[in-house]
């Protein structure tokens, strides 16, 4: 948004002479915290909507938002006070006060990636634009790799994130070119039925787009007898309806 | 929901707040109510977080296009049914008669109408004002996401469009044609026409109104000149200013004079300036002033200068304010302020020209009438001299009314033309031209004797500021005079009786004069009068030197005669003025016989000069010259019986004392007849009649005794020294008839113009052939104007001067016509 960037953010000193704290509730349990009104106003439209006019959120100096984690919630406070966001995993764990019980690595990584998820769709709602392109920049920078993306993630991001988010598309992509059947573990295949069906839809487009060039150089190399009917030995005639259902759904 | 491998316990997103769909109906029902509370004022207890998340929702879930729709149409509804029947409340049947029937209300009862429609219209545009701006705040998401991605207006925007359709342009009911705003602008502008009749209105009021209409458009795409304020109030605003202001022109035009017409025209401008700032846009400042003065000024400027109250009566008058005002309003509508300049022009030509009529009528008075003969040449003479003193009186005067009337026009220009420089330029032209116009021709001759009169009287107990003040007059005159070789010949002439006459007050004053001539006009003008003073400073180095030179030949001798000095070189001091007017010239002056002691002297200091500057003549001018003699008269009975000789100083002539000498030797009874002593002395008749005149008939310097006694000196007079002479004073000084500077007559003045065209003939050769010379060729047009250009600074030659003396150098072979040329062309021929 045009308008926040034109001002300079305020500087520590200024926000720390100014003081001016709102309370802002979090997450389910109201987690709560004190935030200095300045730098919540100065960067998020939100806030700046909130605390203005004759609201109850402006008359009782708190906002209570229930519908965000506090991890979330303390990744762009330290944004907010520092103007950073976490460069590693470690990091962002630390940062976010994630709690990872045991310390399985590979674990550590997927509770990230759904975080800064989380903090991608927290900067949209809470109309923060400069939080928004940093976390969502990170995100990219680390996400386009040659892996698949993991279904907790996808399934996040297709439910929470508004339908034209290039994210899910990023997801969608992924998947056609990184996907092996065998790689996904129990855990993912066990999320396979969740997976949201404009995912899938997505990624059978990318798919198409993907083989689009090698389909006009050679019939493909199909097989008709691989789906001809073949009585099975013993079997009446009359029972066919497995063929039938087969061949309807190749 | 997720269920973790192994000892991992990741806790999922929640997924409970964000259900895959939204139930956008129930939503906007709460939305819908929360809006109604906004609208109603009771918002205060309404928490944004749930508003703002129940549109955010909607709209993350792509519904933002059917939210939008449903809060433009919650909007309408409520502008056109609620609001707009609170304003229709407001019209109050007084504000809804026509302006033709107004005569039945009241002027006080339809300002306290107009004031509640206003208040209400203000009310009702705050209120929604505030209300869209809170409704705004909660759907920025809508604003910031829908919005801009589908590039409709944010619904801030889109509710004050509905503000102007269902209010401003409802009609005013259900039978009436007219719509709101058109009652608005017809009540704010009834409300300025009060004040401009002098009531007091709510400038506040207004000016909220004001703002409403400066904030909405007239299209749709905000485009900066489609305010309403700009295509529908102010239009009509200039309108009916216009025919209010033109009235009011032509009603004061019929019954104010021009002063108070002027006062009246800068309040109104003034008002309405106050009026843009307090009550209107400051971006109409300048489109009603255009009108204001249009009407006011413009078509009625020339009208209101012209007046009998006018600029002709302001100046004579000393209506400095009014003159200011009026000077003010023409400023306005012309830059060049050409009827003030106009006028002030011609009122300085008609005084210029009283001026000039005045002094030319004081020195054509006729002479008191001479009586017919008798005795009469001498006392014609008398009455002639007499005039001339009248006449010198009355050139001074003319100068002292030409300063008065600059001045005059310097304080108007000062303090009422703000020291415009075009006015100061017009003016400048209007006092040179009745100062060198052609019915006038003595302005030069004036000035200079303004000058001399001054320098030998006038400074005498001033200041050194105000000495410095008369000379900065004399040069204010001497900067309009356009011939300023006449001048300077004027200026010479008088200048050199000052300085070999010793007559200047200060030495220091003329110089200080020179210098301010020289700063105006450059050096070239004041070459020969510098030289001038050179010349006396040398002389006064010669006396001093001489004399120490005679001192050092020997004993003082008792009988000796000090002489002082005046060398003059030729071509610097103007001859026909030391040789006196009208007589022999210079060549032919005859030589005057010095008695043998003077004869001495003159021939000792020639030797002298001689010695130090070889191969220079020196012609002695014996008329210009004065001695002092001491004079012994015989013993006289005095009043106690007593008989006591008696000794004079005698202040007198150089001929004078050539002429008394020659009684020294005569004894005391003898006579000498006038033309013994002319056939002695060898003076000019002229100049021998004016001494003896002086020697013998003033009463008071009668040294000599004349027979007959009489007035005239006849050829046949005899002359007798006067053994009882009377003198009060040790030191007599005998005056010589009409040595001091003094108006020329008319046939002086010819011969001095006649003498000033035939230098100007020799200048205006120098510069064409200086011209030439360096451009080889050139046609004749071009050839006179860059002879008169090169002559601006000396005088404005005439073209028939300058076509004959091109002629003349054509003859001579200076130049030639190039054959066949397009256009009269000449060659510089080397």
């Amino acid at each position: 948004m045009a308008e926040t960037k034109k001002k300079v953010a305020p500087s520590i000193g200024t926000i720390a002479r100014q003081g001016g704290v709102v309370v802002v509730e979090v997450g389910p349990e109201h987690v709560r915290y004190e935030v200095h009104k300045t730098l919540l106003v100065h960067h998020s439209g939100y806030f700046r909507g909130a605390l203005s006019e004759s609201w109850r959120e402006a008359e009782d100096f708190k906002a209570v938002i229930e519908d965000v984690e506090p991890t979330t919630f303390n990744v762009f406070l330290s944004w907010l006070y520092t103007g950073k966001t976490p460069t590693d995993d470690g990091e962002w764990i630390h940062v976010a006060e994630a709690n990872i019980p045991g310390d399985d690595g590979s674990s550590g990584a997927k509770l990230v990636e759904v975080m800064a998820l989380q903090a991608i769709a927290f900067g949209d709602r809470s109309l923060t634009p400069s939080f928004q392109e940093a976390v969502r920049n990170h995100f990219v920078d680390i996400h386009c790799n040659r892996a698949p993306p993991q279904y907790t993630s996808v399934i996040y991001a297709y439910t929470n994130m508004a339908k034209d988010n290039p994210i899910l598309d990023l997801h969608a992509e992924k998947q056609a070119w990184y996907w092996n059947d065998d790689d996904d573990n129990e855990e993912e295949r066990s999320l396979r039925p969740e997976l949201p069906n404009n995912f899938l839809v997505r990624v059978m487009q990318k798919f198409a787009a993907l083989r689009g060039a090698r389909e006009l150089e050679y019939e493909p190399p199909l097989d008709r007898s691989k789906y001809y009917f073949h009585p099975r030995k013993g079997q009446d005639k009359g029972d066919s309806t497995g063929a039938d259902r087969e061949e309807k759904h190749g | 929901m997720i269920a973790g491998r192994g000892r991992q316990r990741i806790r999922p997103p929640r997924r409970g707040l964000h259900g895959d769909e939204v139930d956008f109906e129930n939503t906007w029902v709460t939305i819908e109510a929360a809006f109604r509370e906004i609208h109603t004022k009771n918002a205060s207890r309404l928490s944004y977080e749930e508003l703002y998340r129940h549109a955010y929702r909607i709209v993350l879930k792509k519904k933002g296009e059917q939210l939008y729709k449903n809060v433009h149409d919650f909007e309408k509804g409520w502008l056109s049914r609620e609001v707009r029947g609170d304003i229709q409340q407001l019209l109050s049947p007084n504000l809804l008669a026509h302006a033709q029937s107004v005569a039945s209300t009241t002027a006080n009862e339809r300002r306290v109408s107009g004031e509640k429609f206003l208040k209400g219209l203000k009310q009702a545009w705050g209120d929604h004002q505030v209300c869209m701006s809170m409704l705004a705040d909660v759907l920025m998401y809508m604003d910031r996401v829908y919005c801009q991605d589908h590039r409709r207006p944010s619904i801030y925007t889109t509710a004050m469009v509905l503000f102007r359709d269902e209010i401003l342009k409802s009609p005013l009911s259900a039978t009436e044609e007219r719509i709101i705003l058109g009652l608005l602008n017809h009540v704010i502008l009834e409300q300025i026409q009060m004040e401009r009749d002098g009531d007091v209105i709510d400038k506040h009021l207004i000016k909220s109104c004001v703002h409403m209409l400066d904030g909405l458009h007239a299209d749709d795409l905000e485009s900066e000149d489609q305010r309403l304020y700009h295509v529908s109030f102010e239009k009509e605003y200039l309108d009916t200013s216009r025919d209010f202001y033109r009235a009011e022109s032509e009603l004061m035009l019929r019954e104010s004079d021009a002063g108070a017409y002027c006062k009246r025209a800068k309040k109104r401008i003034h008002e309405e300036e106050d009026r843009c700032r307090a009550t209107l846009m400051e971006s109409t400042s300048s489109k009603i002033r255009e009108v204001v003065e249009a009407e006011l000024i413009q078509g009625r400027i020339r009208e209101l200068v012209e007046m009998d109250s006018g600029v002709h009566f302001m100046i004579d008058n000393d209506r400095l304010e009014e003159l200011n005002l009026i000077y003010d309003l023409n400023a306005r509508v012309d830059e060049r302020k050409s009827e003030v300049t106009r006028s002030i022009q011609k009122r300085i030509m008609e005084l210029g020209t009283e001026i000039n009529n005045e002094a030319l009528a004081a020195s054509q008075a006729p002479a008191p009438a001479p009586p017919l003969n008798t005795d009469g040449g001498d006392k014609s003479k008398q009455a002639q001299e007499k005039n001339v003193n009248l006449q010198t009186v009355a050139a001074i005067k003319w100068v002292e009314d030409v300063l008065g009337l600059k001045d005059k026009f310097d304080r108007i220009w000062r303090q009422s033309f703000e020291s415009d420089s075009l006015l100061d330029t017009a003016m400048f032209n209007s006092f040179r031209d009745f100062i060198n116009s052609t019915a006038f021709p003595r302005s030069s001759e004036n000035i200079s004797l303004f000058i001399d009169e001054n320098m030998k009287k006038g400074i005498k107990g001033k200041t050194e500021m105000e000495i410095d003040q008369v000379l900065d007059k004399a040069i204010t005159l001497i900067k309009y005079v356009q011939d300023k070789d006449l001048f300077e010949r004027y200026y010479k002439k008088h200048l050199c009786r000052r300085l070999i006459m010793n007559k200047s007050v200060s030495n220091e004053v003329e110089k200080q004069m020179i210098e301010k001539m020289k700063q105006e006009l450059g050096p070239s003008f004041t070459s020969k009068l510098d030289a001038m003073f050179k010349d006396m400073s040398i002389s006064a180095d010669l006396t001093s030197g001489y004399k120490r030179h005679v001192e050092g030949l020997g004993d003082r001798d008792p009988k000796r005669i000090d002489l002082s000095i005046s060398v003059l070189t030729k071509m610097t001091w103007p001859m026909e003025s030391i040789n006196g007017s009208g007589e022999s010239q210079e060549g032919n002056r005859p030589k005057c016989n010095f008695p043998p002691a003077v004869e001495k002297v003159r021939r000792g200091f020639e030797q002298y000069y001689a010695e130090k500057h070889s191969g220079r003549e020196l012609t002695w001018l014996p008329n210009m010259g004065t001695a002092d003699i001491k004079a012994v008269f015989p013993k006289v009975p005095q009043k106690d019986g007593t008989f006591k000789e008696r000794r004079h100083e005698l202040n007198v002539s150089t001929y004078a004392m050539v002429v008394l000498l020659l009684f020294n030797e005569l004894p005391a009874d003898e006579c000498l007849t006038f033309e013994e002593i002319q056939a002695q002395t060898n003076i000019p008749k002229n100049d021998l009649v004016r001494n003896l005149q002086s020697l013998a008939v003033a009463p008071r310097t009668r040294v000599l005794l004349k027979e007959p006694m009489s007035k005239e000196v006849k050829p046949t007079d005899k002359f007798y020294f006067n053994e009882g002479f009377k003198g009060n004073f040790v030191k007599i000084k005998v005056g010589v008839v009409s040595s001091g500077n003094k108006v020329e007559s008319d046939q002086q003045r010819k011969e001095t113009e006649k003498k000033n065209d035939d230098e100007r003939n020799f200048v205006i050769e120098a510069a064409v052939v200086r011209i030439m010379k360096q451009r080889k060729e050139l046609p004749h047009q071009k050839l006179v104007l860059e002879t008169i250009s090169q002559l601006a600074s000396q005088f404005k030659p005439e073209v028939t001067m300058i076509k004959k003396r091109i002629e003349s150098l054509i003859e001579r072979e200076y130049l030639e016509r190039i054959e066949g040329a397009a256009v009269d062309s000449y060659r510089y021929l080397a």
